[in-house]
């Protein structure tokens, strides 16, 4: 199977759809941009930049199989507030990225035209990271802007945090985890009654993006491509169209308590799967893959508490239509099937001046006629153990994250010098097991090691 | 106000007359009765100011960080949440803490690059607070000793700044004490116009020298008094934080918003 960065949905450049969805992307800028001018004509003279910021990031890696560079990129990631009166305030980020590498920026065909980069060439790339405008609104606020809804309480095990679409071009081995994508739409965030009211509709179909063709995290895995082998025939690869802005919208709704010391939370949402389905379509030019992004429905819950001197999370999440790939008559067969989530988490400082955190996860689909290409349940689970050193001037980190059920995973060791206000080094690896048909193990081949350095003015 | 002023410093000699009595009689009684004249020192019920911090390691080298910290008082609850503006790599990020005697403490971090809230679990209270020479529980005590945690003793005068300061002497009252805050005791000289302890020399669980804490300026905020630079020595590593506080104003109506970990992601709250 192979990737093409293209689509067979009429994104390439200057086609009638790309035209279309160029005039929408100027009317976001326009209504954003219009909104800030009200914004400012309504507080006059009142405005303040509250504070600017560069990142400049270069992060480099190697095999450590063959000691071949894999990994060399450059970001630069300038950002900036502007506080427009007592009530307004308007952000922007901005992330230029420059690659030169086998792990690569990731594909585009997945986002919206909408959320595409403003400058894009083969290997470098400028985003709009983050553009919204806050209208602070008694104890809450709207938000209208390019944004994320990042919700759940575990760290990046993702159960009933699934409303943003994230980055997977490095796969989970990112420095933040996951590493989410800004989408356009409009959030509000308030309280009614003692109840935390966070309700967001993002009409922005972006989807999660992926590692491009031949790039080091390409899914190898039959269980990520539709039960097709690495082996089977090539196919070109088509996305679904991502440009449907009100058909393809997220929604959600989430309601946050406190009752005593415990936070319990109750949301819903709605919209396209961030993760791919595999259909074989026909196109003019034969067969091909297409990645599908079918709407599913998600109701879950959390719940976050002390324990003696520790922190408990817990979440649960329902999907009753979840598309999956199974093994059919026909490949690429996708059907609906309900889909349980479970997963909790501890928070501890260890004696030491260690700090731990342990997270357990179970990820069901309901058993069927027809067995999915992914196994019917995955146990996975996370362990993070840290500490600083020399008044936190050295950090020292460690992960293993594995799927218990098959034994694979992935242990990131890393040492992270902070003894400049501007300057931070890290030193890390990420070294990967199991066989090549598992989540972690698939990319056994792509262990490495790495250095990071990141400069903040 | 002249006549205050008299009344005042008449105040502070009955008080400093009745302590050293006291101590004559009783040097354990004494410092008990000191250390609740720190304990019931007036605070404010809220007030704000710019935090400056200088982390300055045994070479030499020098960290500094500037944040917004906002302090209240409601009751016995107290609610302090620290919003840093600088350098750029830390900026946004946000502590925020309730200390609260019936529902138990409670501690928040905002880190904008995980763009979430998160609740942390209860750190000892000896555990260094975010690469400072303070300790979580010297952030949560604001100078004041716990009468359940130390054995007090007056012990006599000691001159400071050219004017007599009473010595208060404190010993852990139990070894898990020592564990919690990392102390073994302390030697204070206290303040007797604001009942500030302006010198405190901590020893390790040990008896070894372990930091000294030195107010260098105290202000006036609203109707009470408030340390507005400081510096702690750490003996053992050669490390030194100084703290200063800029603008720091009393803010009797502190917007509940400003102590909501809801609200920490919206960044720096502008208080008037």
């Amino acid at each position: 199977m192979s990737r093409h960065p293209t689509t067979g949905s009429g994104h390439g450049r200057g086609t009638p759809a790309r035209r279309v969805a160029g005039r929408r992307r100027r009317a976001g800028w326009l209504l954003v941009g219009t909104l800030l001018g009200a914004a400012s004509g309504a507080v006059r003279a009142d405005v303040a930049l509250a504070n600017r910021k560069v990142d400049i990031e270069y992060w480099g890696g190697m095999a450590v199989d063959s000691g071949a560079a894999t990994l060399s990129r450059l970001t630069l990631a300038p950002s900036a507030r502007l506080l427009l009166g007592e009530r307004w305030r308007a952000d922007l980020a901005l992330r230029a990225e420059y690659a030169e590498d086998d792990t690569g920026l990731g594909t585009l065909d997945t986002y919206s035209h909408a959320a595409r980069p403003i400058v894009d060439g083969d290997h470098f790339r400028v985003e709009v990271d983050r553009a919204t405008l806050t209208r602070r609104i008694g104890a809450g606020a709207l938000i209208v802007g390019k944004q994320t809804v990042p919700w759940g309480v575990l760290d990046g095990v993702q159960i009933t945090d699934r409303f943003d679409a994230v980055r997977r071009r490095d796969f989970v081995l990112t420095d933040v985890r996951p590493e989410r994508l800004a989408r356009w739409g409009v959030r509000w965030q308030g309280y009614l009654g003692g109840t935390n009211v966070d309700a967001a509709v993002l009409a922005d179909p972006t989807v999660s993006q992926l590692a491009g063709l031949g790039d080091v995290f390409s899914p190898l895995a039959p269980r990520l491509r539709g039960g097709l082998p690495p082996d089977a025939p090539a196919l070109p690869v088509v996305v679904a169209d991502r440009d449907a802005y009100r058909g393809d919208a997220t929604l959600g709704l989430r309601l946050k308590r406190r009752f005593g010391s415990v936070e319990a939370s109750v949301l819903t949402l709605r919209g396209p799967d961030t993760d791919p389905a595999l259909r074989l379509v026909g196109t003019g030019a034969g067969p091909a893959v297409l990645l599908d992004y079918p709407e599913r429905h998600l109701l879950g819950t959390t719940l976050e508490g002390p324990l003696g001197q520790a922190i408990w999370r817990l979440e649960a999440a329902y999907v009753p239509d979840q598309p999956v790939n199974v093994y059919g008559a026909e490949p690429l067969t996708v059907v609906e099937r309900r889909r349980w989530l479970v997963g909790g988490g501890l928070d501890v400082n260890a004696p030491g001046g260690w700090f731990v955190n342990a997270q357990l996860a179970v990820d069901q689909i309901e058993r069927g006629r027809l067995d999915p290409t992914r196994p019917h349940r995955d146990v996975v689970g996370t362990l993070r153990l840290q500490r600083g050193f020399r008044q936190d001037t050295v950090q020292l980190r460690a992960e293993l994250l594995g799927t218990l059920s098959d034994g694979d995973g992935v242990v990131r060791p890393v040492v992270e010098w902070r003894g400049h206000s501007h300057l931070r080094l890290e030193l890390g690896g990420d070294l990967l097991f199991g066989e090549r048909d598992e989540l972690f193990g698939q990319y056994r081949d792509a262990s490495r090691i790495w250095v990071r350095v990141r400069f903040s003015l | 106000m002249p006549e205050i002023d008299t009344f005042r410093r008449l105040l502070v000699l009955l008080a400093l007359g009745l302590l050293s009595l006291a101590a004559m009689a009783d040097p354990g009684q004494a410092g008990e009765a000191l250390a609740r004249q720190i304990l019931e020192r007036p605070a404010n019920d809220g007030r704000v100011g710019t935090m400056h911090f200088e982390l300055i390691n045994a070479a030499g080298r020098t960290r500094s960080r500037a944040a917004l910290m906002a302090h209240s008082e409601a009751g016995r609850e107290v609610r302090v949440a620290i919003y840093f503006t600088a350098p750029a790599a830390i900026q946004d990020t946000a502590f925020l803490s309730h200390d609260r005697p019936r529902a138990g403490d409670a501690t928040w971090l905002y880190l904008p690059v995980t763009e979430r809230v998160r609740r942390l679990p209860a750190s000892e209270r000896g555990d260094y607070f975010m690469g400072t020479d303070l300790t979580y529980g010297d952030i949560k005590d604001n100078f004041k000793f716990r009468l359940t945690d130390w054995h007090f003793r007056a012990d006599g005068e000691a001159d400071h700044d050219g004017r007599p300061h009473p010595v208060l002497l404190g010993t852990a009252r139990s070894a898990e004490i020592e564990r919690e805050t990392g102390y073994g005791g302390f030697r204070a000289l206290v303040d007797p116009e604001t009942w500030f302890p302006v010198v405190i020399e901590f020893a390790d669980p040990d008896g070894a020298p372990l930091k000294r804490v030195t107010i260098t300026e105290q202000g006036l905020v609203g109707d009470a008094w408030t340390a507005l630079r400081f510096e702690v020595v750490q003996h053992q590593t050669g490390h030194t934080t100084r703290i200063r506080f800029e603008d720091m104003r009393h803010v009797p109506d502190l917007s509940p918003r400003v102590f909501d970990a809801n609200a920490l992601a919206f960044g720096v709250p502008r208080i008037r």
